[in-house]
C-alpha cells in the first residue's frame, strides 16, 4: 500500500488572494469610483485615496504558451508580475501612474491593441469551431479574426452610441451562450446527420444512439443493423454524432452562419433580453467570410448612424420598431424570421399600432 | 490531396490588425508536432468547410468524471499529431487574477505534455489546454495538483463557477463575488468532479445588475448583486458631471422608472420608485453609489438552447444577504439539486424541469415562499391547480 | 473503505456487496442503456441502500478503476472499454 504516492485531488480553485496586486489587496471592497482615461486605460479611486490604473489589450483567445509568457514578462516589467484576464478574453495590467504611458507605448510597439473599455466593441466572446469541436457549423476564431480585422478601430479608437457586445457560437448548442448579445454570430446546420451504414453497427451502440435524440427523430433500421433519421424532426443539435461517430452532421454547403441582434445582459435602463434573428443564413466562405464581415459591419454602421447615446442595439430597435429596422438595414424579412418552435406565440404582435413610413 | 504542409488559407489570417490566432498556432508548432498538425487539419477544414473532429467520451483522470474532453480526428494517418487531441480544463482563480510566476509554471507543464495551445479562457471560465493524449492525462494532473491547481468541471457536473471582478476592482459590487465563487467551488468539490446530476449546472456571480459575467443568460444559477436602501449621492460631484454631460437628457430622461429630477443644481431621486437598474450609477460613478444594505438576487434556469430553447434565469429569491461562509446560499443550492435529482430526466436542465413541473413543486421542496418579484405579472389563464387539502 | 452492514427488512448488505451489485447493474446494461449516477442510485435505493452509500460505492469503484465516467452529451458510468471514436479502423 505504501508504494504509491497519494494522489492529490479535490483542491478546487487556488486562493485568489495570493494573485491580487498589492494595491488591490489593500483596497479590496473599498473602491469609490472610476474614470475612463481613454479607450484602453481606466483609473479606480479608493476610499483610502489610493489610485489603481488598468491598461487593457485584446487577445485572440486562442493563444500559445509563449503568448502567455509574453504577457507575464510585460507584467513583470511594469506591474510586479500581476495581471488579469477579463471575461471577454482581454488582458489587463496594473501599472503605477507614472508607468501608464510607458506600458501603453510598449504594448503598442509589440503590436498589441490597447482598448476595449467603454462605448465601442470589446473582444468577441467565442467558441472553438473547427479548432476543436465535433459539431460546429462554422469556424469560430477565423470568423472573429475576419470580423475584427474590419472593426478593430471600434476597440482602439472609435466610439459607438453604447457598448456593442459581439459573440460567436459555432453551432446552435451555443456552448458560448451568445443569445443575449448585441450581435450574435451563430453557426447553423441545415441538414440532418448522414447515416454511415457501413460503420455504424461496429462503432455505435444503437439503443443509446436512439436515446440521444432530444426530439425522437432516430429509429432502428434492422435491415442494415443501423438507424433511420426522420429528417423533419431533426433540429440539428448534433447530439447523436456526440454519441455515435457514424452520424456526421457537418455539411460543406448546408452549414453556415446566421445573425441575431439586440440582446443584452445588463439591466441598465431595461431588463436583459435575448437576441433576435435578422439574417437566417450566410455561407461559410473561409478564410475571411466576406458575407458575414459585411453584414456585421453594416449592422454596426446603421446602428451607429441612428441610435441615441447610451442606447444599446436592442433598445434602439425597440424604439424605432422592427419594421423600420428591416427597412433601414435593407435586410429582407422571410419565413425563417417568424418563430415556429416552443416559444413562438410570445413573439407574435397583438396590436394594430404600427409606424408606417 | 494529402498533407502537404501548406496552409495558404490560414496564412491569410496572419494579416490584419486584430491579433491572429494563426500566428499563435505557428508559434506553438515550432515546439510541438501536435500544434503543427492542428494547423494542418484546420487548413483542411477551411478547404472542406467541415470539422474533422470526433467526440470521445471515455477519457479523464482516475476518479474524476469531469475536467477532460475527449477528442479524436477523423484523418489520423495524415495528421498523426492530432490523432488524439484531448482538452484539459484547469480551474482558474476567482476573477482571473494571476501572477506571472504561477502562469509560467503552468505554461511549462503544458509545453511538456501538450500542444502549447490554450484558451484564456473557455466559455464557462476554465483555463483550456487544447490537445494532448490519453497517456499524458495522469502526469498532467499530478503536476498541476502538486502546484496547487485542479481540474474544472465538464459533463453532468457542477461546472466551474465564475464571477466578475467584484470588490477587487469595482465600486458597483454589492457582494463579494470572487469570494462567493471561490467558496462555492470549494464547498462543492464532489459535485464538480463526480457527475451525479441529470445534466450540467452552472453558477455565475455578478456584483451588480450590469451582470458582467452574463449570469442571466449563461448560468443555471445566476447570483446578481443589488441593494435595498437608497442610492448614495454626492451633489457636488453631480454638479461637476453637469458640465460634462446633459444630466436631464442622459440620466433623468433615460431613467426607466422616472424616479429622478434635476433642477440644474441638485439631483433628486425618489428611491421608492427606483428599481436599481444601474444606468445613472454607470454614467456618474463619482456622484452616485449603490446603497449600503447590500445582498443578491438569486435567479434560476438560464441556459443555451438545447433542448427546448434558450432560457434566461428568473427570480427565485429577490434579496438574499450574502456573507461568508454563505451557508444560506449553499443550503438553497443543495435543496435545488435534491429536487432536480429526484425529478429531472437525463439531459434536463433545472430550468427546463421548472418548466415541466411548475414553480410550485420547486418552491415547496426548497421552502421558498411565492412572492410577486418572481413574476412579470400573475397568471391570466384560469386553469389553476389546487393541491389536496387546499380546498376545504 | 466502508464496511457498514445494512439491515432493511430481511436484506443484509455490506459495502463490498453493494459495490458488486452496482458493478453488475452497469455491466448488465452495457451496450443497451448508458447508466447515469441517478439511475444507479434509484435502482440500489430500491434494494435498500441509502443514497450516500450508493455514492460511496460508486466512488470506490471509480477510484479503483473498475468503472469509469463517460461523457456523451450527458455523463454516464460505464465499464472501461475502447470507444468507437478512438478506433480509426472502424
Amino acid at each position: 500500500m505504501a508504494d504509491k504516492p497519494k494522489r492529490i485531488t479535490d483542491l478546487g480553485s487556488p486562493d485568489y488572494k495570493k494573485f491580487l496586486p498589492p494595491a488591490i489587496a489593500k483596497n479590496y471592497g473599498k473602491w469609490k469610483y472610476h474614470e475612463q482615461l481613454g479607450k484602453g486605460v481606466m483609473k479606480h479611486v479608493s476610499e483610502t485615496g489610493d489610485e489603481l490604473y488598468t491598461v487593457r489589450i485584446a487577445t485572440p483567445r486562442l493563444v500559445s504558451t509563449d503568448y502567455i509568457r509574453e504577457m507575464c514578462d510585460i507584467a513583470e516589467k511594469f506591474c510586479g508580475g500581476f495581471l488579469r484576464w477579463t471575461t471577454r478574453h482581454n488582458v489587463e495590467f496594473f501599472p503605477a501612474k507614472d508607468q501608464v504611458d510607458a506600458l501603453t507605448a510598449d504594448l503598442k510597439k509589440r503590436g498589441h491593441l490597447v482598448g476595449g473599455i467603454g462605448y465601442g466593441i470589446s473582444n468577441v466572446v467565442h467558441t472553438q469551431g473547427w479548432i476543436h469541436c465535433h459539431t460546429p457549423a462554422t469556424d469560430a476564431s477565423g470568423v472573429v479574426k475576419a470580423v475584427m480585422d474590419e472593426l478593430h478601430e471600434y476597440f482602439t479608437t472609435k466610439s459607438l452610441p453604447a457598448r456593442v457586445r459581439i459573440a460567436l457560437a459555432c453551432c446552435l448548442n451555443m456552448c458560448g451562450a451568445v443569445h443575449c448579445s448585441d450581435i450574435a454570430i451563430l453557426g447553423i446546420h441545415r441538414l440532418p446527420p448522414k447515416v454511415n451504414e457501413a460503420t455504424l453497427a461496429n462503432q455505435c451502440e444503437i439503443p443509446t444512439t436512439i436515446a440521444s435524440c432530444p426530439t425522437g427523430a432516430i429509429s432502428p433500421n434492422p435491415a442494415t443493423k443501423s438507424v433511420k433519421i426522420k429528417a423533419e424532426r431533426c433540429m440539428y443539435c448534433g447530439n447523436c454524432y456526440t454519441m455515435c461517430p457514424s452520424l456526421p452532421i457537418a455539411d460543406g454547403s448546408g452549414d453556415g452562419i446566421s445573425i441575431y441582434v439586440g440582446g443584452k445582459v445588463s439591466n441598465a435602463r431595461g431588463p436583459a433580453r435575448m437576441s433576435k434573428l435578422v439574417i437566417p443564413f450566410l455561407p461559410n466562405n473561409p478564410p475571411r467570410w466576406p458575407e458575414t464581415v459585411k453584414a456585421v459591419k453594416h449592422l454596426v454602421e446603421v446602428y451607429a448612424a441612428n441610435a441615441k447615446k447610451h442606447e444599446r442595439m436592442g433598445e434602439w430597435i425597440e424604439r424605432i420598431g422592427w419594421e423600420r429596422f428591416f427597412k433601414l438595414t435593407g435586410i429582407p424579412f422571410t419565413y425563417q424570421h417568424i418563430d415556429d418552435f416552443t416559444f413562438a406565440r410570445d413573439t407574435f404582435r397583438m396590436t394594430p399600432t404600427f409606424k408606417w413610413e | 490531396m494529402g498533407n502537404d504542409g501548406k496552409t495558404p488559407m490560414l496564412d491569410d489570417l496572419e494579416k490584419g490588425a486584430w491579433p491572429s490566432f494563426v500566428k499563435e498556432i505557428k508559434v506553438a508548432a515550432k515546439k510541438s508536432n501536435t500544434a503543427k498538425d492542428l494547423l494542418g487539419i484546420l487548413e483542411r477544414s477551411y478547404r472542406d468547410k467541415v470539422t474533422h473532429w470526433k467526440h470521445g467520451g471515455i477519457v479523464g483522470v482516475l476518479g474524476y468524471g469531469g475536467g477532460v474532453i475527449g477528442r479524436y480526428c477523423d484523418l489520423p494517418e495524415e495528421f498523426p499529431g492530432v490523432a488524439h487531441f484531448h482538452t484539459v480544463r484547469v480551474n482558474p482563480p476567482s476573477g482571473f487574477f494571476y501572477t506571472s510566476k504561477a502562469l509560467k509554471e503552468l505554461c511549462d507543464i503544458w509545453d511538456k505534455y501538450g500542444s502549447g495551445m490554450t484558451n484564456m479562457h473557455g466559455s464557462t471560465g476554465d483555463m483550456i489546454w487544447l490537445g494532448t493524449q490519453t497517456d499524458k492525462l495522469e502526469p498532467i494532473f499530478a503536476e498541476i495538483t502538486a502546484k496547487g491547481w485542479d481540474l474544472g468541471g465538464s459533463g453532468s457536473c457542477l461546472r466551474t463557477p465564475s464571477s466578475c471582478v467584484g470588490m477587487a476592482r469595482c465600486e458597483f459590487a454589492n457582494i463579494d463575488t470572487m469570494d462567493i465563487c471561490h467558496t462555492l467551488t470549494h464547498k462543492f468539490q464532489d459535485e464538480l468532479h463526480r457527475p451525479a446530476f441529470p445534466y450540467k449546472f452552472k453558477i455565475k456571480v455578478s456584483g451588480c445588475a450590469n451582470d458582467c459575467t452574463a449570469a442571466v443568460a449563461r448560468a443555471d444559477m445566476s447570483i446578481i448583486g443589488t441593494w435595498r436602501d437608497s442610492i448614495r449621492i454626492d451633489q457636488a460631484e453631480v454638479k461637476n458631471y453637469s458640465s460634462k454631460m446633459n444630466i436631464q437628457e442622459e440620466i433623468v430622461g433615460m431613467c426607466p422608472t422616472k424616479c429622478m429630477s434635476f433642477d440644474g443644481g441638485a439631483l433628486k431621486i425618489n428611491d421608492k420608485d427606483c428599481n436599481r437598474c444601474m444606468h445613472c450609477i454607470n454614467q456618474m460613478p463619482k456622484a452616485l453609489r449603490p446603497g449600503k444594505e447590500r445582498g443578491a438576487t438569486i435567479m434560476l434556469g438560464g441556459k443555451a438552447p438545447i433542448v427546448t430553447g434558450a432560457l434566461m434565469s428568473w427570480v427565485i429569491v429577490p434579496f438574499m444577504k450574502l456573507e461568508a461562509p454563505y451557508d444560506n446560499l449553499e443550503d438553497l443550492i443543495r435543496k435545488l439539486w435534491e429536487w432536480w435529482d429526484e425529478h429531472g430526466k437525463n439531459r434536463e436542465r433545472i430550468g427546463e424541469l421548472v418548466d415541466r413541473m411548475g414553480m410550485r413543486s420547486m418552491l415547496e421542496s426548497t421552502g421558498l415562499p411565492p412572492v410577486p418579484q418572481m413574476v412579470k405579472a400573475p397568471r391570466t389563464n384560469p386553469y389553476v391547480f389546487w393541491a389536496p387539502g387546499e380546498v376545504k | 473503505m466502508l464496511h457498514t452492514i445494512r439491515i432493511k427488512g430481511d436484506t443484509i448488505m455490506d459495502a463490498a456487496e453493494l459495490q458488486k451489485k452496482v458493478y453488475e447493474l452497469v455491466e448488465k446494461n452495457m451496450g443497451k442503456k448508458k447508466m447515469k449516477a441517478g439511475d444507479i442510485t434509484k435502482a440500489m435505493e430500491a434494494e435498500g441502500a441509502s443514497r450516500d452509500e450508493v455514492k460511496a460505492a460508486i466512488r470506490e469503484l471509480v477510484d479503483g478503476g473498475k468503472l469509469v465516467y463517460s461523457y456523451f452529451g450527458g455523463s454516464f458510468i460505464e465499464v472501461p472499454h475502447v470507444e468507437g471514436s478512438a478506433n480509426p479502423q472502424q
